[in-house]
């Protein structure tokens, strides 16, 4: 069947009534503006933000929307993960990834990405940190990201894997690893499989990252 | 923070009471209460004070900027046309005529002591009442588990009072529909939810007088209009709101809350509640949508899930420990 953003945005708005749509970018984009409420699992209130919300129309479900603060309740600072301009860093780029190539719905990215992120700043503002921590800021936190996420914490093995990814290059299954451990299907084969889900692109813009990294260290 | 969060927890409190054998069940020939258990029911009657709103709605009311409650009624006598009492002199004023009862209550007797039931009944009773007030309705008359309640007066303008009697209504539906309805079947009482019909009586409708004898007399309403708001009660779905055409027609964009009757029950002799064919005068009564009107509502949250909530203060009330579940979802980056 085949997904209708307006549909999707109809069943947002009707969800959360404090969101209406603003305008329509020439017919590439839709923005939805309103309030977003914090309340905690006890029905606790805690504070309220402006947003918007852009999604691009033509990949629909296939897109990462931008979200924006408008009530500068959040300070443009890079601690707080948003811009000059009020966008908001919502997740590693790759998880967004992940999540574009899946395909999204309004309703569910609201509740699971933005309402989350939201709830995050309050929570800093009265503990002091994030509740699960957050990225460090570019490199680091992609970096960060293939370390603890992924589990790859030797550089060189990462640049590696990439390489033969990239260039499609990578052992037969029952081959011996990269790494020279054990047969290829019991070992970085799961991980792989995991990077090529970011994609060709994505994965080579990690690479020259990596690269580049470890020519400063050397 | 449930704005009822008070009323419940003594609905509660009286079950687990009722539960723990406190109370005696129904049996003819069990004979008085004990000392002990007259104390708990009076502790219990006396949680939800009778002078003032429990600190849940109260907090509520202050939030949403609601007028100060007037606690000043007697049953009966509205306060602007209290000088119509025992007298023969009648006036013509417009009225909002309301009647809210609550449905399958009786089904409680089948799980609880009268005892029970009544604390129930009476804190049920004590919402209600203190919803309509917070939004300026006048209680005229207590019926059981429901209420026949007046919305409108004197020094206010009927789109004001049609406003603010749909506000009461939708929310104390609000409180029937989400918390009631599924704690009591959580109990075993199946089919709890409330009914409620307004309408709108304009001056030329509506005479005020003094009905009865002396002592025996209340200043009441003469109307078709306070006669069609209790007939519409009967016509509501469960927890629904039943409306004559006279409110629907000042509510503004009343088109996305009211829909004929006859469209619910697929019987267009529904449409009206009122035929008089002589006068070529129909009467149209509708359903009104209060959940889509609660949710426009300036003093209205939704929380993650879109479940809507009012806004009250939360004092010093944060616990980060019952924020982290949403938050830790979240993990920011920088690029």
């Amino acid at each position: 069947m085949k997904v209708s953003i307006e549909r999707d945005i109809e069943r947002f708005i009707e969800k959360y009534p404090k969101f209406s749509i603003v305008s329509f970018d020439n017919t590439n984009y839709i923005k939805l503006q309103g309030v977003i409420d914090i309340v905690d699992i006890e029905g606790v209130y805690w504070d309220s933000y402006e947003i918007s919300i852009l999604l691009l129309k033509q990949n629909y479900p296939h897109i990462t929307p931008k979200v924006f603060e408008v009530t500068e309740k959040i300070k443009r600072e890079d601690d707080w993960h948003i811009s000059v301009d009020g966008e908001c860093c919502l997740d590693i780029l790759h998880k967004m990834l992940l999540l574009e190539n899946k395909g999204i719905d309004v309703i569910s990215f609201y509740q699971n990405k933005i309402y989350p992120f939201f709830a995050n700043h309050a929570y800093k503002l009265k503990t002091g940190e994030y509740a699960n921590g957050d990225y460090p800021h570019q490199f680091d936190g992609i970096k960060y990201f293939y370390e603890n996420d992924l589990g790859l914490k030797d550089v060189n093995f990462t640049i590696q894997l990439l390489t033969s990814i990239t260039t499609n290059k990578l052992p037969n299954r029952n081959s011996i690893c990269l790494c020279k451990q054990r047969k290829y299907k019991h070992c970085h084969l799961p991980i792989a499989e995991k990077l090529m889900l970011f994609g060709h692109k994505r994965l080579l813009d990690d690479l020259q990252l990596f690269k580049l990294e470890s020519q400063l260290l050397s | 923070m449930n704005i009822y969060s008070d009323y419940f927890d003594v609905i509660k409190e009286a079950v687990r009471a009722d539960q723990s054998g406190v109370f005696p069940k129904g049996l003819a020939g069990v004979g008085n209460l004990s000392d002990s258990s007259k104390m708990t029911f009076s502790t219990i009657n006396n949680k939800i004070s009778r002078k003032e709103l429990a600190p849940s709605l109260r907090n509520y009311s202050e939030v949403a900027g609601l007028g100060k409650v007037n606690y000043n009624q007697d049953l009966g006598l509205h306060p602007d046309f209290g000088h119509l009492k025992a007298t023969d002199n009648t006036e013509e004023h417009y009225i909002i005529s309301c009647f809210v009862d609550i449905a399958g209550s009786t089904n409680m007797f089948k799980k609880f002591s009268k005892e029970a039931v009544f604390l129930i009944t009476n804190t049920l009773v004590k919402a209600n009442i203190h919803t309509a007030l917070i939004h300026g309705g006048y209680v005229q008359r207590i019926q059981g588990d429901g209420l026949f309640i007046y919305f409108g007066g004197k020094n206010i303008s009927k789109e004001t009072a049609v406003k603010n009697a749909l506000l009461s209504l939708s929310t104390y539906s609000y409180f029937v529909q989400n918390d009631l309805k599924d704690y009591f079947l959580s109990q075993g009482v199946e089919n709890i939810s409330i009914r409620s019909g307004i309408d709108l009586g304009d001056k030329e409708d509506v005479l005020w007088g003094s009905c009865g004898i002396d002592g025996i007399s209340e200043v009441t309403t003469c109307s078709l209009h306070t006669s069609l708001a209790s007939k519409m009660q009967s016509s509501a779905n469960k927890c629904g709101i039943v409306a004559g055409a006279n409110v629907k027609d000042l509510l503004p964009n009343s088109d996305d809350y009211f829909t004929v009757v006859s469209k619910r029950t697929g019987n267009e002799n529904d449409r009206y509640i009122f035929r008089n064919p002589e006068e070529a005068f129909y009467y149209t009564q509708y359903d009104f949508n209060w959940d889509k009107f609660l949710k426009q509502q300036p003093n209205v949250i939704f929380d993650q899930t879109g479940r809507l909530g009012f806004l009250v203060s939360n004092g010093t009330a944060l616990n980060p420990e019952n924020l982290k579940p949403i938050a830790e979802l979240s993990k920011p980056y920088f690029y």
